[in-house]
């Protein structure tokens, strides 16, 4: 071979195979002695956000971890279909923090957890004493720890209420006592509503949650053409069209209003969400605000409706990870510790009635005077209301809740009848559930 | 002579190689990037991964999940709202380009302020054009719909644009032409410099008029070019995604879940991977059948 065309493919070959050695550089042999690092998936609102570089200061003080967030970018669901396809492609993220059951059903059905007892035997951490009924297993296997309980009440900001001139809310209370209450703080000449709720497709069920009505029948099919469903979902769409309490789902999309849109805005009197909100309402750095905001439990649904939603966050570890003993360590840190950072109500069931009362007492000290310790037990510890899932949960759950989300959709934007948007939702989702079981 | 012919052939060989190892990058990246891909992506769509995870099973399903498709009244659907979507969007760019085009090409005040705004939407961020056009399209708040009010269109008669189930897929493609215009128009004002002028004065001396001369000389001789932009763009009409997602993101409803976005909600959201790779391959049947078929109608009205 002409010695020209030798040199020019051992450069060719060279400049092949350079790359691909710095990229096989990459994959490093996990050490018995693990290097004093932690990472862990983040999405940018999380990447960024002041409570969870200063809890991971903190974490970092305590134990001499280093603490490394893996930037994914885009929220909830975004972020997890992105995470879904790094962790089958082999990525080495020690942990990942799972926001909500059905995030919590798709990672413990697909594998990608791992099974957690060892581990913290490992490093000396008892779980049950620490969680005690907070802790699922499946199979027999601990596959992650919860972070909060987080339990729905009503937020309600007292400015609007104290200049309309109505008194706070009063508990018991249902959702007409909402309604009307709505109906008095609304002045949308001052662009002012009475009500919020965020487009989440669980809030179209959650009258039939509140009754404890379960999303599938016993055979597997769908259980969506019980009445509870349509009242729920036609409440939601009388909040805007019918009482004008609320913007409509119309104005709620052309305007980008979001999940924060309540406590960054000041313009609307209730909201009825998870107690990992108070996190915004004490941040006073990200949501700084001038008005106080008061907080009650959450109504009922009716006579047979008085339940209150809740749900809960867990943190893990991830099956491939690279530091797993640092991992437990951070998992069983952060999930003890979340609340101390970003507020909301942790999951614990060893906390001292003392610990209960600092807890409280730190996010009233923080509320700035709007709320009292003793406001904060009755809306979301001590009150007359059962406890329920806030989100269906069983089979195929990520379609079946999409199902709900794109019909619920027609019907709010006024483009489907109630009854259509039903008979629909409860076909597709039998659809579904019968290729799931066959 | 045989010894100049012996040099001849070991010169054209040497060359030979030389070419071979300058396009090597090219067709190994062609092989690793785009065949290997392509290969098994077909091979996924006979197989039943269609499970995150440890739960997936890899059996040999044969065409089962192309079977699937046509029992699946979504899947169909969104084929036909491809179908749609692209008639809207070949048809508005190709007329719209081919017309600014002409006007570009005349002698024009502030004609390179024109070009360059023209242009300027090709680069633009896919992201921030879609936050853009949501705030002008905003039914309630928006400008478009204050100007529409201020002509004296009823509140109750105003699009509803980006949140009406009829209109939002035609709002997409019109944002789709308003945002990849610059390409085609680009082209079409290079085919155009093209045409000989004394085609035109000849046409002139023979009395022919704006419209004879658009029809019987500028049409014919800038068809290779139009022919061209049909076949490329109505493939790119088929793979739009990244603009549908991020200004409905599929909705109001499934009004704009065109094909692409429902392979990528299949692949990505619910872990059907042999399923969307399935539906991906026969996208890409319909898509060669079309330029086939495009191919062959060539000889009716392309002039080379």
């Amino acid at each position: 071979m002409n010695k020209h065309v030798l040199l020019r493919l051992t450069i060719a070959a060279l400049a092949l195979l350079l790359p691909m050695a710095a990229f096989a550089g990459g994959a490093q042999e996990q050490t018995a002695e693990e290097e004093p690092i932690l990472t862990f998936f983040a999405n940018s609102k999380y990447y960024s956000d002041n409570t969870t570089i200063t809890r991971n200061k903190a974490f970092e003080a305590e134990t001499g971890i280093k603490v490394e967030m893996q930037l994914v970018p885009g929220e909830d669901a975004d972020f997890y279909d992105k995470t879904d396809i790094s962790i089958m492609g082999g990525d080495k993220t020690d942990c990942i923090r799972l926001t909500n059951p059905i995030n919590i059903a798709r990672y413990v059905d697909a594998g990608f957890l791992m099974p957690l007892d060892d581990i913290l035997a490992e490093i000396g951490y008892d779980a049950e004493a620490v969680y005690g009924k907070f802790l699922k297993r499946y199979d027999g296997q601990l596959l992650y720890l919860p972070y909060e309980q987080s339990i729905h009440s009503v937020y309600f900001n007292k400015a609007i209420f104290d200049s309309a001139g109505v008194a706070y809310p009063q508990t018991p209370w249902t959702w007409d006592d909402y309604v009307a209450t709505a109906k008095k703080l609304t002045d949308t000449s001052n662009g002012v509503y009475g009500s919020y709720f965020v487009n989440w497709e669980y809030y179209y069920y959650m009258l039939a949650r509140q009754r404890s009505i379960c999303a599938y029948k016993e055979g597997g099919s769908s259980n969506y053409d019980h009445p509870a469903f349509k009242e729920s979902l036609q409440f939601m769409n009388d909040l805007g069209t019918v009482h004008k309490v609320q913007p409509t789902y119309l104005e709620y999309q052309a305007k980008k209003m979001q999940w924060d849109t309540w406590a960054a805005t000041g313009d609307f009197g209730m909201i009825c969400i998870g107690s990992w909100f108070t996190g915004l309402l004490t941040d006073l750095v990200t949501y700084p605000r001038d008005w106080d905001w008061g907080i009650v439990e959450t109504p009922a649904a009716g006579a047979n409706g008085k339940n209150n939603l809740m749900a809960g966050g867990v943190w893990s570890i991830l099956k491939n990870a690279k530091h797993p003993k640092n991992a437990a360590r951070y998992i069983s840190w952060v999930s003890e510790n979340s609340y101390k950072y970003a507020g909301g109500i942790p999951a614990r069931v060893n906390l001292t009635p003392q610990e209960v009362q600092d807890l409280l007492g730190g996010i009233a000290e923080k509320s700035s005077g709007s709320v009292t310790v003793q406001e904060l037990k009755a809306a979301l510890l001590a009150n007359t209301l059962g406890i329920v899932d806030e989100k269906i949960c069983g089979p195929r759950v990520r379609e079946y809740s999409d199902i709900i989300a794109q019909e619920g959709e027609m019907y709010l934007s006024g483009e489907q009848s109630l009854d259509d948007t039903i008979r629909i939702i409860k076909e597709r989702a039998d659809q579904i559930l019968a290729e799931s079981s066959s | 002579m045989s010894s100049t012919k012996a040099r001849r052939t070991r010169l054209s060989l040497r060359e030979e190689r030389t070419a071979l190892l300058f396009i090597a990058p090219f067709i190994l990246g062609f092989l690793v990037l785009n065949f290997l891909p392509l290969f098994y992506s077909i091979f996924l769509s006979l197989v039943n991964f269609n499970e995150l995870g440890a739960r997936r099973t890899n059996e040999f399903i044969g065409l089962k999940n192309y079977a699937r498709i046509f029992g699946d009244r979504l899947a169909l659907a969104a084929y036909v709202r491809s179908f749609y979507f692209t008639a809207i969007y070949v048809g508005g760019i190709i007329i719209l380009s081919l017309f600014l085009a002409l006007l570009l090409n005349r002698s024009l005040y502030l004609r390179v302020p024109c070009r360059t705004m023209i242009y300027m939407p090709y680069v633009a961020n896919v992201i921030a054009v879609s936050m853009v056009w949501a705030i002008v399209l905003n039914p309630f708040e928006g400008p478009v719909n204050a100007l529409l009010k201020l002509f004296g269109v009823a509140e109750e008669s105003l699009p509803m644009w980006l949140l009406g189930v009829k209109s939002a897929l035609p709002t997409v493609a019109a944002i789709k032409i308003w945002r990849n215009l610059a390409f085609q128009t680009i082209v079409f004002l290079a085919a155009l410099q093209e045409v000989p002028r004394e085609l035109y004065e000849c046409a002139e001396i023979d009395g022919a008029g704006w419209w004879k001369k658009f029809y019987r000389i500028t049409l014919p001789m800038i068809s290779p070019t139009m022919f061209f932009l049909v076949v490329v763009t109505i493939i790119g009409s088929f793979k739009s995604l990244a603009l549908v997602k991020g200004l409905t993101g599929g909705g109001p409803g499934s009004a704009t879940r065109i094909i692409t976005l429902f392979v990528y909600e299949q692949a990505i959201r619910y872990s059907y991977y042999s399923y969307a790779n399935a539906l991906a391959c026969l996208l890409f049947v319909f898509i060669l059948i079309i330029t086939l078929l495009q191919w062959k109608a060539q000889k009716l009205w392309v002039h080379y």
